[in-house]
């Protein structure tokens, strides 16, 4: 080989060298710049992950967007930041800001009909000036869209959409005060923090909104468990609204009745009576179908939601009212409009679907509750009749009876004073015993009048009184055997008492006895009442509708956990033995 | 001769004070007592009293049952009511059953003597209260059988609360032929008592309420 060309090739093999040295360089480099750049892309993307993570555990809505707005700053430095929401497609409601300047979270902020911001939420594409003070039409635009916030000092910016499902929900606005500090790499990457924001967000509203559903549930059981125990229909109605306001938060809440033709508020007691508006509100009684809301509402039989009443010609105004809206849903039994309940907003638009169907079904419950009251009354009342008559019936046999005698008497004695005063001994001796009767009867009724009295002054001494009263009336001799109070139940006791009474009154209407005789006798483990007679007797075998009383004796010595024996031979007496065990105490 | 009464009530202690006011007068005499409508007309039967002073509530047999009966078997026999209950159904069904009247047991003591004679002279006497109520409830049958001008005569005396000499004398007949005028005008009209036919009288417009 020729040293000439040797060395050229020499050269040549080092000049190859050096480039591949070059290019072996450059490589590295490349190589270099690649790891570095695939690491910083990891840990943006593990941080998006990490961060990503963070937020979407996040159920809680107002501490999420603060998390999303932290956590973001991880992911892309910002001065300035905030998070808003798309409400009903034509504005911004701002719900979490970082760094001063920002209008503070509550504000809401109008979409211009052609701002950017509108149409970057309709396209759905992020939107960022790098440079906020340039002379483009893009930076322009954008300070004039921001003309009412203090951005002073920001040197670029960018919006973000929320999306979920395909659609805008919301944005996220950046300000970083370095110019071109915001290019399309920060602003991808703020993109698919978004993305994930915005799952995060529309979860936690739904989860929001899933746990208002649980505790309207909750309420409406509560009040349900709550109310259908009480049985006084004022204090149901009262219970019911203060339940209702209390657990929603409502303004005021107010329950009428349909008494003729107007509604009647029965919920004064509901809320605080020096709120005067609430006690002029309960003052109003509306006329069905004709006046206000809650008229409206019981005339048709329809919920109704009125979402600004200055706007509606049916609400009735009071002194200082603060309703902007409200809502009435009627209560009703078979069909027909019993009463209404009436809430109202200080807040126009107070008032959704979701509080229509909670308070429906209060309603619904609140009828169930009425339905149980009144039926409660009414047997009250009947018992009350039933008790009465019962009353008007032994007031009949015996005081007026006694009362009528010593008419009689006195009339007799007076005529006799004038005719031969010494006739007049007789009638006063009637009289006297009458008198001693009649009052010996009414200590008995009052007895009963006040059964207590079987607690304060004992078993003992109510015999004492029946046995006398009845003997004074039917000229009966009654003998009583009772030894100390014995120590049982005020149940048991009424429970004998009423069985001694029943076979007392027995006797004097049917036995034609002339001797009976009534013992109460305590035992180790039982106590025994025994009622006897020489009267006429019956035969025990056949049921006659004379001795239905009979019947009830044998409920009430059941009840009171003991037996009763009826022995009774035709013309032989009867004997009645009433056993209360008192070992199981 | 006196009145002979019985005393039909089933609290003895009201037995023992009228017949201890009744006998002040001795124009009246308690002949006998019973403590039930059935006792009633057992001693109704033995002892043919001229009136009747009837309780209504009491056991074994009430008041209104045995008004009926004693109607039906002795119709000479005047029974009054005579109870501390004022209410409506026992009034009407104790005239409906044949009472020639009826009292409460407030009333006055001497109106009690005054009523008992009125009811043995066959005098019809209502309260204009208990008329008026009566006139609704208590009806002959549809279509009566027509009375003769006689018989229309007595009805109306007998309505305006005239006692049977009064009509007698009136009329210018024997007290015996009022009588017989009067069960004639009961049988005539599908009635048991005189308290019936005067409510029937007042319901005709044979005399004003």
């Amino acid at each position: 080989m020729l040293p000439m060309e040797f060395s050229r090739l020499q050269e040549e093999l080092q000049k190859r060298n050096a480039e591949l040295a070059e290019v072996n360089d450059a490589l590295r480099e490349s190589e270099q710049r690649l790891e570095q750049r695939v690491g910083e892309r990891t840990r943006e993307i593990s941080t998006l992950l990490r961060v990503s993570h963070n937020i979407t555990t996040t159920l809680e809505l107002e501490p999420l967007l603060g998390l999303i707005l932290d956590q973001l700053r991880e992911v892309v430095e910002y001065h300035l930041a905030s998070v808003s929401i798309l409400e009903n497609e034509d504005e911004l409601l701002i719900l979490a800001v970082r760094g001063e300047g920002m209008p503070p979270p509550g504000t809401r902020l109008p979409l211009g009909e052609h701002s950017d911001a509108r149409n970057m939420l309709i396209e759905r594409k992020p939107v960022f000036v790098p440079d906020l003070n340039a002379d483009t039409p893009k930076a322009r635009q954008m300070r004039s869209d921001l003309e009412l916030q203090k951005l002073y000092g920001m040197g670029t910016w960018m919006n973000v959409p929320l999306v979920v499902r395909e659609k805008s929900v919301g944005l996220l606005a950046l300000a970083h005060q370095q110019v071109n500090y915001y290019d399309a790499s920060r602003v991808d990457l703020t993109m698919a923090f978004a993305n994930q924001a915005a799952v995060a967000i529309e979860n936690a509203r739904l989860f929001a909104a899933e746990q208002r559903r649980a505790e309207q549930f909750r309420v409406i059981h509560e009040v349900g468990k709550r109310i259908t125990s009480i049985l006084s229909l004022d204090q149901l109605l009262v219970e019911t609204a203060r339940t209702i306001r209390e657990s929603f938060n409502y303004h005021h809440v107010h329950i009428g009745m349909v008494e003729g033709e107007r509604v009647v508020f029965k919920t004064r007691n509901a809320a605080n009576p020096e709120d005067e508006v609430f006690q002029c509100c309960e003052d109003v009684t509306p006329i069905v179908g004709r006046e206000g809301i809650s008229g409206w509402v019981a005339g048709t039989g329809e919920s109704l939601i009125v979402p600004d009443v200055m706007k509606d010609v049916r609400f009735i105004p009071s002194k200082n009212d603060q309703t902007r809206s409200e809502t009435a849903i009627p209560i009703k039994i078979k069909g027909q409009v019993i009463g209404v309940i009436d809430v109202e907003s200080d807040q126009v638009d107070g008032f959704d679907e979701s509080d229509l169907v909670v308070l429906q079904s209060l309603a619904d419950q609140v009828a169930v509750a009425i339905e149980n009251a009144r039926l409660y009354e009414q047997a009250r009342y009947f018992a009350a009749l039933e008790e009465r008559q019962k009353l008007a019936r032994e007031l009949h046999d015996s005081v007026s009876q006694a009362l009528y005698g010593i008419v009689l008497g006195a009339r007799t004695a007076r005529t006799l004073l004038d005719r031969d005063p010494a006739q007049a001994a007789q009638p006063l001796d009637y009289i006297l015993s009458l008198s001693e009767a009649g009052l010996a009867e009414m200590r008995a009724l009052i007895f009963e009048l006040r059964p207590e009295s079987l607690q304060t002054e004992g078993l003992v001494a109510a015999l004492g009184k029946l046995v006398n009263a009845l003997g004074a009336r039917h000229q009966l001799e009654v003998r009583l055997e009772a030894g100390d109070e014995p120590d049982v139940s005020i149940e048991v006791k009424e429970s004998l008492y009423r069985i001694a009474q029943e076979a007392m009154n027995n006797i004097a209407k049917h036995a034609q006895a002339q001797h009976a005789s009534l013992q109460l006798k305590v035992g180790n483990d039982e106590l025994t009442l025994e009622i006897s007679d020489d009267g006429v007797g019956f035969d025990t075998s056949q049921q006659f509708p004379g001795h239905l009383g009979m019947h009830t004796m044998r409920e009430r010595a059941e009840k009171a956990g003991g037996t009763i024996a009826i022995e009774s031979v035709p013309d032989a007496g009867t004997r009645i033995q009433v056993t209360i065990p008192t070992m199981a105490r | 001769m006196a009145i002979r009464i019985l005393l039909v009530d089933d609290h003895s202690v009201v037995r023992q004070g009228l017949r201890m006011f009744l006998s002040l007068d001795p124009e009246l005499e308690v002949v006998g007592e019973a403590s039930n409508g059935a006792e009633g007309i057992e001693q109704a039967r033995k002892l043919k009293p001229d009136v009747v002073l009837m309780d209504l509530l009491m056991p074994v047999m009430d008041g209104i049952t045995a008004i009926g009966q004693l109607r039906k078997e002795f119709p000479e026999m005047e029974i009054i009511a005579l109870t501390s209950v004022l209410e409506d159904d026992k009034v009407i069904g104790a005239v409906r059953a044949g009472a020639i009247g009826y009292l409460l047991k407030d009333t006055q003591a001497d109106e009690l003597r005054r009523a008992i004679k009125a009811a043995a002279n066959g005098q019809v006497q209502l309260s204009p209260q208990a008329a008026a109520r009566l006139v609704r409830e208590i009806k002959a049958p549809d279509s009566p059988e027509k009375l003769t001008e006689r018989e229309t005569d007595v009805l109306r005396l007998l309505a305006l609360g005239r006692s049977n000499k009064e009509i007698a004398s009136e009329l210018v007949i024997g007290e015996k032929t009022v009588k017989t005028h009067v069960s004639n005008i009961l049988m005539k009209l599908g009635l048991t008592s005189r308290t019936q036919a005067a409510l029937h009288a007042v319901r005709i417009g044979l005399v004003s309420q």
